[in-house]
């Protein structure tokens, strides 16, 4: 079964290679990198149940881009959500502000889902 | 903030038959009912999600204002064929935008999804779906 977090992380490592945090994770005495990603599992559900198994399960992710460059924050976050859909992610929109604790940085996010099929 | 419509499958074909029963006021009158019981659902869970940040102080960002800047107005506003009403907290005002920095978290302050989830989760979601097309299916007869 695809391990959905490793496919988040290594494909945003493998294409774009800046680094990738879970949300919150850097502490107040981390610089920023110039650019990074980070991600939130917002919720994981079970659907589609039959026989009392599920047959899926939903998993569903904010995954935020930030840089000192507005630019690339709104270029990145878009290359990004192309590749994620190569993979199977499937991305919401395309992506809102989010918010930086550093005036150098700003930030843009996007909602994706990843369907994955339960294995019996 | 965010906006809140109907959401639930099958309200093309309900709204035909509430329309065919009482007309098209009778078919505003139900989806305002059922608009405002869902902002009154969402609040509620907004109330309670973020009843922790009354206090000054918790989770760096939050000063305490951003509950008293919870969405209280109970309008629905129609744009043409679209009925919405508010939900989550204003923006405008003061200790709103807090609220983006709990929901969504930094780099530096994880979300807190609680209240992230009181208004955009999939469980809320589907409560939302169903209360509305209860609301709705009341409105298929006339009252007395």
């Amino acid at each position: 079964m695809v391990d959905v977090k490793k496919l988040l992380i290594d494909t945003l490592t493998d294409e774009f290679g800046y680094p990738v945090f879970l949300q919150g994770s850097l502490s107040d005495y981390d610089a920023y990198p110039e650019a990074f990603f980070t991600y939130w599992n917002n919720e994981t559900n079970d659907d589609a149940f039959y026989s009392n198994a599920e047959s899926w399960t939903v998993w569903n992710f904010d995954l935020n881009f930030y840089a000192n460059d507005p630019v690339l924050v709104n270029s990145a976050l878009l290359d990004a959500k192309l590749a994620l859909k190569a993979v199977g992610f499937i991305p919401s929109g395309s992506g809102y502000d989010v918010i930086s604790d550093e005036i150098t940085h700003t930030g843009r996010g996007l909602n994706l889902i990843y369907i994955q099929r339960t294995e019996r | 903030m965010a906006r809140m419509s109907i959401i639930f499958d099958g309200f093309a074909d309900l709204a035909r038959e509430i329309d065919k029963v009482g007309g098209t006021k009778h078919l505003k009158t139900a989806v305002d009912d059922a608009l405002l019981a869902t902002q009154k659902l969402v609040q509620d869970q907004v109330t309670q999600a973020s009843a922790p940040y009354a206090k000054k102080g918790l989770k760096g960002y939050a000063h305490g204002d951003m509950v008293k800047a919870m969405v209280d107005d109970h309008t629905v506003t129609w744009i043409g064929d679209i009925a919405e009403v508010r939900v989550g907290f204003d923006l405008q005002q003061k200790g709103g935008f807090h609220s983006i920095f709990i929901m969504y978290g930094t780099p530096r302050m994880d979300a807190d999804k609680k209240v992230y989830n009181a208004i955009k989760g999939s469980a809320v979601r589907e409560q939302i779906a169903k209360l509305q097309e209860e609301t709705l299916r009341k409105y298929l007869k006339l009252g007395d």
